[in-house]
């Protein structure tokens, strides 16, 4: 199994998951990634004023989505949503354009096999509900939509363990703070 | 009981602290053992030290101990004296560039077994043999069927021209339209397959539409969690200065510092918090970017910052997501600018 091979040794997963295979959704199972956005989250709870969940849920998509490097577009719609750059905006907007023109002739024949093979009314009903879940997928097609998926799925998933881990740490760390004073 | 070289070469460069803070004690426990074995010159079998290197632990310690003797050294003293020695030597080794080879080239092997086995799954998956199917062209034969995977020898149009690599199935129309339409459903299909192994529960449910549910309700639910968990990150965060930070990610070595000064900062947060002070919490949170750089004066400091903070407040906080879009690698950086006191 893929998932299997590239959680097992941090060494080699840190050399060949994260890099050669970016469609991959199981290099976010790697240690790597785990510690890697462990350090952006703690830099990003510096960063924010504390105290306000939004702020804290905020610093934390904005830390999985660089950590996605920008490979996906659900981490750059993230990137977009906090980026108050023009320059940020302009660039990643243009990327987003150029690909739009090459998707548009096979997305017409994408959704027209894909409302014949999938059974149409439910299964396009609950597509439409995913791509509205994962960030800056609305009007993807079925492949893209589900590779998408998949690696917000995994994405999410380190990003709960990440941050229960600091919390309960940091819950632990309190408590023996204020039973040494 | 530190060991805190040996164990932080092994791992990846971007930091074995936060393994150490962010794995649970259970995973922590053998390699903690495994490098006082190491010292120890005995043979705990297979701690991940050693078994990255992909030796037997009685070559990876001739390896590590500048003496090959028999006779076991003292734990802590060598531990840390020896660490510094046999790092330049690690990739001068034959032994173990070549170990190190056939490690990575079995790590690359192994994903090309796995490849060939999903595209044959998805149909084998979906079989449903139609032999009836033979005649039929058109979009109405190939809808929701495919037949077993056979050579395509009675076809006509094996190959085509074009890149899509679709093997045409027996008994199936092998127009291009139907081939293209075919080669995006395999698409989707595996794609399916793949997010199916992602979210737990999902291989019992047949299906697109139950597995497309459960992947919503896997999805919602892994955002509420992440919610839940920014509440309590950010009721936690008040108290608990980020000195107490360093102290978990650089176990040992690393910013000592930063663990003389949480110490001495601890009872001025008590304080702080205990009067009252109108955006407090906010105060204390600059305080600690501020001696980061510099741990000169915390308390004229913050009365300077008290009459900034009322009104500049709300400011602040909505615009630490944006600066935090400019870049996140340099957070020290952040802290000076976000500050910039007077």
């Amino acid at each position: 199994m893929i998932n299997s091979f590239s959680s097992s040794p941090p060494s080699s997963s840190s050399s060949s998951a994260s890099n050669n295979k970016p469609q991959q959704a199981s290099k976010w199972r790697s240690g790597t990634q785990h510690k890697i956005y462990g350090r952006r989250l703690l830099d990003a709870l510096r960063a924010t004023g504390g105290g306000q969940p939004r702020a804290v849920k905020a610093a934390a998509d904005s830390a999985l989505a660089l950590t996605a490097r920008g490979q996906t577009r659900w981490s750059r719609a993230i990137l977009l949503a906090g980026a108050a750059c023009s320059r940020r905006r302009v660039l990643v907007k243009a990327g987003g354009k150029i690909r739009r023109r090459h998707r548009r002739p096979q997305q017409q024949q994408a959704m027209a096999s894909k409302s014949k093979a999938a059974g149409d009314g439910k299964v396009q009903e609950r597509l439409r509900v995913l791509g509205r879940l994962v960030p800056g997928c609305r009007k993807l097609t079925a492949p893209d939509l589900l590779e998408e998926a998949a690696d917000y799925v995994a994405a999410l998933q380190m990003q709960v363990n990440t941050m229960r881990a600091l919390a309960d740490a940091l819950a632990a760390a309190q408590l023996s703070d204020a039973n040494a004073d | 009981m530190r060991h805190p070289s040996p164990p932080q070469q092994e791992l990846p460069t971007t930091g074995g602290e936060i393994q150490a803070a962010l794995i649970p004690a259970g995973a922590a426990g053998p390699a903690a053992p495994a490098s006082s074995a190491a010292g120890r010159g005995g043979g705990g079998s297979g701690g991940s030290f050693t078994a990255l290197l992909g030796l037997p632990t009685s070559q990876a310690m001739e390896l590590l101990l500048p003496r090959a003797t028999g006779a076991p050294p003292p734990p802590p003293a060598p531990a840390s004296a020896p660490a510094p020695a046999p790092a330049p030597t690690f990739p001068s080794d034959p032994h173990l560039v070549d170990r190190a080879a056939r490690f990575s080239a079995f790590a690359s092997a192994s994903p090309s077994p796995p490849s060939p086995p999903p595209p044959p799954a998805p149909p084998a998956g979906k079989r449903k043999p139609d032999p009836a199917d033979r005649a039929s062209k058109g979009k109405s034969a190939k809808k929701g069927k495919t037949a077993e995977e056979k050579p395509a020898g009675g076809d006509g149009e094996d190959e085509k021209p074009a890149y899509v690599h679709v093997r045409a199935r027996r008994g199936q129309a092998t127009d291009s339209h139907s081939l293209a339409e075919r080669a995006r459903r395999e698409k989707i299909n595996a794609r399916m397959e793949l997010l199916k192994e992602l979210v737990p529960g999902c291989s019992k449910v047949s299906g697109t539409a139950l597995v497309l549910d459960e992947i919503i309700n896997h999805v919602q639910s892994l955002q509420r969690q992440v919610e839940y968990l920014s509440m309590r990150l950010a009721a936690v965060n008040p108290r608990v200065d980020f000195g107490g930070l360093d102290s978990f990610l650089t176990t040992e070595c690393g910013r000592i510092a930063g663990l003389n000064c949480k110490n001495g900062i601890d009872l001025e947060q008590v304080t702080w918090s205990e009067m009252g002070v109108h955006g407090a919490r906010h105060l204390m949170q600059l305080q600690q970017q501020f001696w980061h750089g510099d741990l000169a004066h915390p308390h004229q400091a913050a009365s300077q910052w008290e009459k900034r903070v009322d009104g500049h407040l709300p400011v602040f906080s909505s615009s630490s997501p944006s600066l935090f879009g400019y870049d996140l690698t340099s957070s020290g950086k952040i802290a000076c600018n976000s500050i910039t006191p007077s």
